[in-house]
């Protein structure tokens, strides 16, 4: 036992000790260990007050930031509503403000009715079913005491689960297998039932009392999984399967996500209905006592539970097992298989599993089959890519030239390389915090998103177009809205009823980007999408109005869409090649193609339809989307525009060719760089003074939003200008050059207001660019134009200057922020050596400073 | 400050390159990869999940 106890922070509450089922392969009545036979029936007010305050001391004195806690039996709703509502109550108050409560039910669902769900409704409480499959198969065992089936009533109950009001709840389907059942059929009839997840179960034996094998099998169980496994993958993973997502999971070097799996440290205590703590309720297959430590939850805290022999025996990882486990090549993914299945009297616990082989079989066979080549390459990456894969890096030339202030192509692939990647993440931890059981329970309207449905079609088409739903996660506004989610998310259900009402149609908004993505791989879907600010809008591709468009913003910008309570939603259905939308107000149907292409399906709504087409402003060498229907767009600190009309894009694609053609001419080392990285060009409302305004938002790479200035120079400054902040903001992503804990306040020269260490180094990397725009400008210039451009540059020159000593002289570089600085000090450092004419005074405000 | 020397070849950053790790499997990455990718971006810690392995005997 060389490793010291960790914290426990799983806790199984036996709330009722009888069932109504009498299954014959219970591991609870059925098994060595009988203890239940002495037990009360029912956990009483006294010691569901004592669980209670040893869960919460415990979670208090070691600062977790959450607990599970699971309600089992038994049969835990033989317990009834009243004492089910006691258990819950008491622990939400107990451990309200010490950590987040993840509270779960696992049932038979015989008895559960509308009565169960509305008080599991508001407990939230997640609620798990066991079904063993198809009719036949699951009342080979599962029956009642008379021997009758159970099915029909399992079958109610999950259908209960299935409405809407209730699916929020539906936590997913425990399956024990019977190699006896026909897999695929057990498999398909568990997901018609469409569960969140599934889990199959070997049935619980040692090697004392080995499992059933048909004469010949030695691998039984492990070719029953596998020809599941095959079918789930070629199915694309319609629904996560515990057994196989812990394999997966494990490979890349993540954690399990069951104790029968992998080498994580168990952390479960079981408190029986009469207030004894035990280990795993498993190790009743062992023998008769396996489970019990002798503690009970009156006299003892969870921390000397914590000490036991028996807890601390599986908190070992590799060092708990044996010789041979050891020396395993699957041993990673495997972890000796469940604690209990190892027993054999004698030897105890220090042998495999008695599954050994079929785990060997079933792990290999899912590690051959889900590497994954890389994006262009025919090399297979191996197996534990995750934990394996690189970091990234940039070449030194490339960081010297960014810090310098340019960058070429080459510089700007390699930062959007890396937002690629967190694009992934920043996606995958917004649909696993919006669908954790209870925490899709507390946002108010989230019961009627189909969210496992759009991930499931975002997981498809990056199965079989990777780079179309690359293309579409690159749309700028799209890492936006992933942030604002995970930011509200976050937050504690209190905070984020009140500062975040409109969640759920943000959450939605996933279902949107799967819809875009599949019309544009050309793979069916069926999603549901909220209707925002009057339309329905497909990321990359445009939006369909389907009621009165509200403007952007009235006055101020805004983060999110308007608040709303419950979200109205639209179904969208892309089914060959038609594009429907049912809203509560209408059907529409629209041409995939031409969504896609721009053909004539797609028509502007001011010609007549109600589809509005994302557009793009072109020229020589680039093409930019012009982002004027993205709800996630008005999230600058200027509002954004409303839609362009006809004439107000012409205008704009005027201007752009004119500003291009000069950053093209006379700034000719900023055009590689914004050629490769500028995405967009969001419309921003003029100030109402007629100043000039432009902006960028951290989130959105690739983004640069403005208002149309009145001259086109002035645009290709601006375009200049933000992309610096652009391309930092990529940096930043990847590097740490300051502490992030200095949170002082630093005077920046362009600004009036004092801005934190990050606003001043990102407002000096941008005057970097901007000095150096006007030494170029005086340069081409002749006359008061030439003067005017001179006196900018000699200004701007020295207040950057000034910037970047004071960023120097901050403390509060590390030695990377360090070497940044020093790229951008030689650039100014080469344009102070340009001879300037005697200062001339400037006017107070001029086109491209801020920032 | 006078800039020092450097004969890097390349600028290493903590971020894990995750591109070719399915979507599907996204959800079972560590915690730790995880935070490599969003720790800048939205810097909280994660919370909210009990990470470790589950019991076995519910869902």
């Amino acid at each position: 036992m060389g490793l010291p106890a960790l914290p426990l922070r799983q806790f199984v509450l036996k709330v009722h000790s009888r069932c109504d089922l009498a299954c014959d392969h219970c591991y609870v009545y059925q098994a060595a260990d009988q203890s239940w036979r002495g037990r009360p029936m029912a956990m009483s007010g006294e010691t569901i007050a004592w669980t209670v305050q040893r869960i919460a001391e415990h979670a208090k004195a070691h600062q977790l930031a959450a607990v599970r806690v699971v309600l089992h039996g038994g049969e835990p709703l033989l317990a009834g509503p009243a004492r089910l509502r006691l258990v819950a109550e008491t622990l939400r108050a107990a451990l309200a403000g010490v950590c987040d409560l993840d509270l779960r039910i696992h049932t038979n669902g015989v008895l559960l009715d509308e009565e169960f769900c509305e008080l599991f409704a508001a407990c939230g409480v997640g609620v798990g079913i066991s079904i063993d499959g198809y009719r036949a198969a699951n009342d080979r065992h599962r029956r009642f005491a008379d021997g009758r089936s159970s099915y029909d009533e399992v079958v109610r109950a999950i259908g209960l689960l299935r409405a809407p009001r209730y699916r929020h709840l539906y936590a997913g389907l425990l399956c024990t297998i019977d190699v006896a059942n026909d897999p695929i059929a057990v498999y398909e009839s568990l997901l018609e039932l469409a569960p969140p997840r599934i889990d199959f179960l070997l049935p619980h034996a040692t090697w004392d009392e080995p499992p059933a094998r048909p004469p010949g099998a030695a691998t039984a169980y492990a070719d029953w999984l596998i020809a599941i496994f095959d079918r789930w993958l070629a199915g694309g993973r319609p629904v996560g399967v515990r057994t196989f997502d812990s394999i997966i999971s494990t490979a890349y070097g993540g954690d399990s996500l069951t104790e029968a799996l992998g080498l994580g440290p168990s952390d479960l205590v079981v408190v029986e209905t009469d207030g004894s703590y035990e280990q795993a309720d498993s190790l009743k297959a062992a023998f008769d006592g396996a489970p019990a430590t002798g503690f009970d939850v009156f006299t003892e805290s969870l921390d000397t539970v914590g000490q036991h022999p028996g807890i601390l025996a599986r908190q070992q990882g590799l060092a708990g097992l044996c010789e041979t486990c050891r020396a395993c090549p699957v041993v990673t993914s495997c972890g000796g298989g469940l604690y209990a299945h190892r027993y054999r009297t004698g030897t105890g616990f220090a042998n495999p599993s008695v599954y050994c082989a079929d785990l060997l079989k079933l792990i290999s066979h899912v590690h051959s089959r889900t590497r994954r080549p890389a994006r262009g390459s025919v090399q297979p990456a191996p197996a534990g890519a995750a934990a394996a894969s690189p970091a990234y890096a940039v070449p030194a030339a490339e960081f010297r030239a960014l810090a310098a202030g340019f960058g070429a192509a080459s510089a700007i692939g390699h930062l959007a390389e890396t937002q690629d990647s967190m694009r992934r993440a920043l996606l995958s931890a917004v649909y696993q915090a919006a669908t954790a059981v209870p925490g899709a329970a507390t946002i108010p309207g989230a019961a009627a998103l189909d969210l496992p449905a759009a991930w499931g079609l975002l997981t498809r088409i990056d199965q079989s177009s990777p780079q179309v739903l690359a293309d579409v996660l690159a749309h700028p506004y799209v890492r936006v809205w992933a942030a604002r989610c995970l930011e509200q998310l976050r937050m504690p259900p209190g905070e984020r009823a009140r500062s975040a009402p409109g969640l759920a149609a943000d959450l939605g908004h996933l279902g949107a980007i799967a819809a875009a993505a599949a019309i544009r791989a050309g793979v069916g879907a069926r999603v549901t999408i909220p209707v925002l600010d009057g339309a329905v809008y497909l990321p990359t591709l445009g939006r369909l109005v389907v009621g009165p468009v509200k403007p952007p913003s009235d006055g101020e910008p805004r983060l999110a869409p308007a608040a709303a309570q419950a979200p109205v939603l639209a179904t969208l259905t892309f089914e060959a090649a038609l594009v429907t939308v049912q809203t509560p107000g209408g059907l529409y149907e629209l041409s995939g193609p031409d969504l896609v292409t721009g053909g004539p399906g797609s028509r502007d709504a001011d010609a007549g339809t109600a589809w509005q087409p994302v557009r793009s402003l072109t020229a020589p060498g680039i093409s930019v989307t012009l982002e004027d229907t993205d709800p996630y767009r008005d999230c600058h600190q200027w509002p954004a525009a409303p839609r362009l009309t006809g004439a107000e894009l012409a205008s704009w694609q005027h201007a752009f060719g004119v500003a291009w053609a000069e950053i093209r001419q006379l700034h000719s080392k900023y055009a590689p760089g914004l050629a490769a990285g500028l995405h967009a060009i969001t419309p921003l409302s003029a100030a109402p003074a007629g100043r000039d305004v432009s902006a960028t938002v951290r989130q959105a790479f690739g983004a640069v939003a403005a208002a149309l200035p009145d001259d086109q120079a002035t645009l290709a400054l601006l375009l200049i200008h933000e992309f610096q902040h652009v391309k930092l903001g990529a940096v930043l992503d990847l590097y740490d050059l300051y502490d992030a804990a200095d949170n002082r306040l630093f005077h920046a020269p362009w600004r009036d207001d004092m801005r934190p260490l990050e606003g001043l180094l990102q407002g000096t990397y941008a005057h970097v660019a901007v000095t150096d725009f006007w030494r170029a400008r005086r340069t081409a210039a002749s006359g008061p134009a030439a003067e005017t451009a001179g006196a900018r540059f000699a200004h701007w020159r020295d207040q950057t200057a000034g910037a970047i000593e004071s960023l120097a002289a901050s403390g509060s570089l590390t030695p990377l922020g360090e070497q940044f600085i020093d790229g951008m000090r030689g650039s100014i450092a080469a344009m102070l050596a340009e001879p300037v004419p005697a200062s001339q005074p400037l006017s107070a405000s001029q086109p491209g400073t801020g920032g | 400050m006078i800039a020092t020397e450097d004969k890097r070849s390349e600028y290493p950053s903590d971020l894990a390159d995750l591109r070719r790790i399915p979507l599907a499997d996204m959800p079972m990455l560590s915690e730790d990869v995880l935070n490599s990718a969003l720790r800048r971006l939205v810097p909280a810690p994660l919370t909210g999940q009990v990470p470790v392995a589950a019991f076995n005997s519910s869902i």
